[in-house]
């Protein structure tokens, strides 16, 4: 054990901070290791906070401040928890035009979170898109891998709450 | 290989390689640039360099980081660049706040500069600037990100040059800016390489913010005291006062480096509450008397001790914070008026161990190494560890060495230190087995080994690491050795060690020296073995060697008399107790410096004396530069410069006639060899001199009441007096710190920045804890040691390494 793990352990059971570890150790002394570890670490233990970060700057041998660097970089990575599944509302232009963006104001309001936030259950992180090239069915609601076409203002809630 | 081309119509030679860039500067023709910084690697983010050749045209070049050609034909304005620099300005202005007004960069800015240049009233681009933070918290560097331009020269530097990688390039996209890993306060060197690469006034120095305007300030060039490298610097003054400290830059725009202590650490060069009364000791009291009071009693002092016991009972130690002047006279008058030969420094002990030694083994003269030597070696070999931590500016000058083409850097030390990190060949001893491995060596290299038989493992030393040092000694390269004498303890085997290397190396630097350390000795000939102009003294002309022989003979009564200029036992020397008991039965202490350092208030003569920006005369830095100081600052009234203290002390001894005056210790000194300490190395021929019989090392180890194997480290914040004397310097030393491995750290349970009691046979004292990767399992390194009593008294005059444990201090034992 080493230090830092209180703060990890807070956030982390042993076992994922072991997976860390050992993914860590695969790309040791490996040049182009950090997004990959990054990318896996995220997999891993579904967000990055700056313990985590240290930890991989620390025994990959870069400097913190490049790898913060990194991770702000990406909008892939993500310094707060996520939700247990990612509600996205397209903001593209004919979803747009078609309701969208009423939609995402009663997202916003319904669940007193903005874009990129999650909610204080951690069960959805709201994200917004613009235009997933299924203009058709607009406007169009996307929650993990499923999309939900048509969606009238005051349905968005029956369609958030078949997810637990 | 030169290659030749045009610039702006002038035909101009310069080195494969160079770019284009630096063929215009060798040819005076002036590029615009930003982003520029010579120190560290072109980059090409501000395109402010944009040129054209006129064999390829109507294609704009970034002249900074495209390498000339032989046969370019460069022109550097035409309407066309004109044109891209200015909408170039102009998109740089649309986020950069016009509060020049308030910006204390106004005045040198590169930016503004540029906007006058290409005449550019505002930016034709309007949307809302965007608010990026300023860092207000961290210690004596502001970070105001919304004048931030983004040309990266901070992060370069202090990646590429300070090796720190501090900050960096974060949130980049739309909204980059640079900071640190969370955006918390820097927590660095503090050594503001990044505030002198800033072309515009987003990193700023806090000590200078809001004092005054940049075209009022006076720059006046001398040499920064703190330590023996004597950087160059330029204090910037008004109205006879300083206001900040800048490096110097040349006529090419080429910037100096500066560390933590030249650049912020110059409150002690006029220290507010210095001396400035004499004070003498009535009765067994101190009391403030006037100059010739005090002159006069310390005159029949001198003279009653001489009358009484022989000029050979009387001492004099130096900080060497003066010039060759000042120590040539009072070596002089150490020899010739006290009659005595006993001249050292406690500041720079280790220095004048290794020097004594080398001096003792090869002789009259060895080559100690210039600049440029260090810069065109092909090898630098470091024993001892804490160089860079000695001597800050060592790590931008080892960093640019490695950028050069196969260089090596081999590092042998008992510790992690800066240099071990970036070696090339980094050789880490076990620090219990240190003595033992350097004598093993030392016999190995000399083809004997009558009193080992050691195997290389029991070192815990990599095999193959050894073995390719030795054939890099056998190789035909140039090697610079650079010697880092311990905090404390005794350094005979590191000084052997060097001695034995003295025929396979091109030179020999002993580092720890404190401001002119070199001056002093080599030149001056302020030492108990050498006599001005670095000629070696034989048998009665000698002194006592070392501080450990010197305290034992003022405790044995033999030396009665001690003259401190700057110095402190009190304040660098092992154990405090001892030798404030030892000072005690003195018959005569003399105190003169411009500090009440922690023995003035012993002394029965306190003398206030001058800081080295208030004196004139010359330096010698480590690296064998000679530099003339003049004087820049009023001395304060009631104080005086050494020398002339001494001229007015040898009025009141009695000893008539004026060879103290200026001129006449000015001549004499030229009248020396001009440079006595060049030359080719000698090699040690004469066997004699090799025999030194090895004793084995007496320390104390590390038993189940102390666990952990202490080793002392010198404080990146100085350890010096001038340093010491430094309120910014110290508030960042912040006590003694103490760093540990991540394991013995997680089995005490502490927490970052904890206070904790360590505590060792001989002592013990209160410091700050944290962990480092880089330190080895049971060891502890512990900094920030001198000027600390509590922190002294944890070791003993020969403990190098000292056995100690760690406990945490609970709430109720604060």
């Amino acid at each position: 054990m080493k230090p830092g793990n209180d703060e990890l352990l807070k956030e982390f059971t042993p076992e994922q901070i072991k997976k860390l570890d050992a993914l860590i150790e695969s790309y040791k002394g490996k040049p182009g290791g950090l997004i990959p570890v990054l990318e896996q670490a995220q997999e891993v233990l579904d967000y990055l906070p700056i313990s985590v970060q240290k930890r991989i700057a620390d025994r990959l041998n870069i400097p913190l401040s490049q790898v913060y660097g990194v991770v702000t970089f990406y909008s892939f990575f993500t310094m707060t928890p996520r939700g247990k599944h990612t509600c996205r509302v397209c903001l593209g232009t004919a979803c747009y035009v078609r309701g969208g963006k009423v939609i995402h104001e009663k997202i916003m309001k319904d669940f007193g979170i903005k874009e990129g936030e999650t909610t204080p259950d951690r069960l959805f992180t709201y994200e917004t898109v613009r235009c997933l090239g299924a203009c058709g069915l607009g406007p169009v609601v996307v929650i993990d891998e499923d999309v939900h076409g048509r969606i009238k203002p005051e349905k968005v809630k029956d369609v958030l709450s078949q997810y637990d | 290989m030169m290659i030749s081309l045009i610039v702006d119509g002038k035909e101009v030679q310069v080195e494969r390689g160079a770019t284009i860039l630096d063929a215009a500067r060798k040819a005076g023709v002036y590029i615009p640039t930003l982003c520029h910084d010579s120190r560290i690697t072109p980059y090409g983010s501000c395109r402010m360099c944009v040129v054209e050749d006129r064999n390829r045209r109507g294609r704009l070049i970034p002249s900074c980081f495209t390498p000339a050609r032989n046969g370019m034909d460069i022109i550097t304005e035409t309407p066309e660049i004109t044109a891209a620099r200015r909408t170039q300005l102009q998109l740089i202005l649309t986020n950069h706040p016009l509060d020049c007004p308030v910006c204390d960069k106004a005045g040198e800015c590169a930016l503004q500069d540029l906007v006058i240049r290409y005449d550019i009233a505002e930016s034709p681009y309007r949307i809302p600037k965007k608010d990026r933070g300023v860092d207000l918290v961290s210690p004596l560097i502001e970070r105001n990100m919304n004048r931030c331009i983004l040309c990266g020269r901070c992060v370069r530097i202090c990646n590429e040059l300070q090796g720190t990688h501090e900050i960096d390039f974060i949130h980049r996209g739309m909204e980059t800016t640079i900071g640190t890993d969370g955006n918390r306060p820097l927590d660095c060197d503090f050594c503001g390489q990044c505030i002198s690469t800033c072309p515009v006034g987003a990193l700023t120095d806090t000590m200078f913010k809001d004092t005054t305007r940049v075209w009022k300030l006076e720059q006046n060039e001398t040499a920064c005291s703190h330590c023996g490298l004597a950087c160059p610097i330029v204090l910037n003054t008004e109205n006879s006062e300083i206001r900040r400290v800048t490096p110097p830059v040349s006529d090419q725009g080429d910037i100096g480096n500066l560390c933590v202590r030249g650049r912020f650490g110059w409150v002690s060069y006029a220290p507010p509450g210095r001396l400035s009364t004499p004070r003498i000791t009535v009765n067994g009291k101190q009391q403030q008397a006037s100059w010739p009071d005090a002159i006069n009693m310390a005159a029949q002092s001198l003279n009653r001790i001489i009358d009484e016991y022989g000029g050979d009972a009387c001492a004099v130690l130096s900080s060497d914070a003066w010039t060759t002047e000042e120590a040539y006279a009072y070596q002089k008058w150490c020899r010739k008026i006290l009659g005595t030969h006993t001249m050292g420094s406690i500041a720079a002990e280790g220095y004048r161990q290794i020097v004594t030694i080398l001096v003792e083994q090869l002789g009259e003269t060895w080559n100690k190494g210039t600049l440029a030597d260090f810069e065109n070696a092909d090898a630098i070999v470091v024993i001892g560890g804490g160089a860079a931590e000695l001597h800050p500016v060592l790590k931008p000058m080892i960093n640019s060495f490695l950028k050069g083409n196969e260089k090596e850097l081999v590092v042998i030390s008992s510790w992690r230190d800066f240099f071990i990190e970036r070696a090339t060949l980094p050789i880490e001893i076990n620090p219990e087995l240190r003595e033992t491995f350097f004598s093993a060596l030392r016999e190995a290299l000399l083809g004997k080994t009558k009193h080992h038989r050691s195997d290389v493992n029991d070192f815990g030393i990599d095999c193959s690491a050894l073995a390719q040092f030795v054939s890099l000694l056998h190789q035909d390269k140039n090697i610079f050795l650079l010697i880092v004498p311990y905090l404390f303890g005794d350094n005979e085997q590191l000084g052997q060690l060097a001695a034995c290397l003295s025929s396979r190396v091109k030179a020999i630097l002993p580092l720890g020296g404190q401001f002119n350390s070199r001056g002093a000795l080599f030149h001056a000939g302020f030492s108990p073995i050498l006599q001005p102009g670095g000629v070696p003294a034989h048998g009665s002309q000698r002194g006592i060697a070392h501080a450990d022989e010197l305290f034992k003979a003022i405790e044995d009564g033999v030396i009665r008399a001690l003259y401190i200029l700057g110095d402190d036992p009190l304040e660098e020397y092992p154990d405090p107790e001892r030798i404030k008991k030892l000072l005690e039965k003195l018959d005569l202490l003399i105190y003169q410096s411009p500090y009440e350092g922690a023995v003035a208030s012993m002394a029965h003569i306190v003398l206030p004396s001058a800081t080295v920006p208030e004196k004139e005369g010359s330096v010698v830095s480590l690296f064998g530069e000679s530099k003339n100081l003049r004087s820049i600052l009023p001395m304060p009234d009631g104080t005086k410069s050494d020398l002339r203290i001494l001229q007015e002390l040898v009025k009141a001894m009695k000893h008539v006639g004026t060879p103290y005056r200026e001129e006449i210790i000015c001549r004499e000194l030229t009248e020396l060899k001009s440079d006595p300490v060049a030359g080719e190395t000698a090699s040690q021929s004469q066997d004699a001199h090799l025999e030194f019989t090895w004793k084995e090392e007496t320390i104390n180890r590390k038993s189940q009441d102390y666990p952990l194997t202490m080793i002392p480290i010198p404080s990146l914040f100085g350890d010096g007096m001038v340093s010491r004397n430094s309120p910014q310097l110290n508030e960042l030393r912040n006590g003694i710190s103490i760093l540990m491995n991540p394991d013995d750290f997680e089995e005490r349970s502490f927490k970052k920045k904890d206070m904790v009691r360590i505590t060792t046979p001989f002592g013990s004292a209160r410091g700050s804890v944290d962990y480092s990767l880089n330190v080895r399992k049971g060891t502890i390194l512990t900094a920030n040691i001198t000027g600390n009593a509590e922190g002294l008294s944890l070791f003993r005059e020969h403990s190098r390494i000292v056995p100690a444990k760690l406990t945490r201090i609970e709430d109720h034992d604060c």
